[in-house]
């Protein structure tokens, strides 16, 4: 790793960011954060691509919105 | 890159009402994600160790560019364990 990018993988602090975000910062491992921005791409193409139109296009209860729409906003 | 106006939200329920997803191919939605994510990439891949750590306000909430590169990672894995729970 870069210092940048060593600087940028430290997890923020909780100031550096509003409350409800903890949602999602929560929910990344330690490490590389260029690395795993790299990374998920790979996730996405492998988890997406397979996914049929007919079962992106359904709402699954209890959730309101498509994969598709997921996916698009 | 070193803007000081405060950036708007959006309301994502408006995104979805105002979109006809049932005509675009799942497809081109996914490559426009990773077309999203392959630029961010390059965007992140050049900044300095003090862009890093710059703040700004976006959604009326002051958030910094690191905190930022975590929502992104944090926000697709969010999404992507709802799907891998609506698979199964």
């Amino acid at each position: 790793m870069t210092i940048a990018t060593e600087l940028a993988s430290a997890r923020p602090a909780a100031n550096e960011y509003f409350e409800y975000y903890d949602t999602y910062i929560s929910k990344v491992p330690d490490g590389d954060i260029v690395a795993q921005l790299r990374d998920q791409v790979a996730e996405i193409e492998s988890l997406y691509r397979p996914i049929g139109e007919d079962v992106a296009s359904i709402i699954h209860a209890p959730y309101t919105w498509t994969i598709k729409q997921v996916m698009g906003t | 890159m070193g803007e000081t106006q405060a950036q708007p939200g959006m309301d994502q329920d408006v995104y979805v009402a105002s979109a006809d997803y049932s005509i675009v191919p799942l497809k081109a939605l996914i490559d426009e994600l990773v077309h999203c994510r392959l630029a961010n990439l390059l965007l992140v891949q050049r900044l300095t160790q003090e862009a890093w750590n710059r703040r700004g306000v976006a959604s009326g909430y002051s958030v910094t560019v690191r905190a930022l590169a975590w929502m992104l990672v944090g926000h697709v894995i969010h999404h992507s364990r709802i799907v891998k729970s609506r698979l199964a």
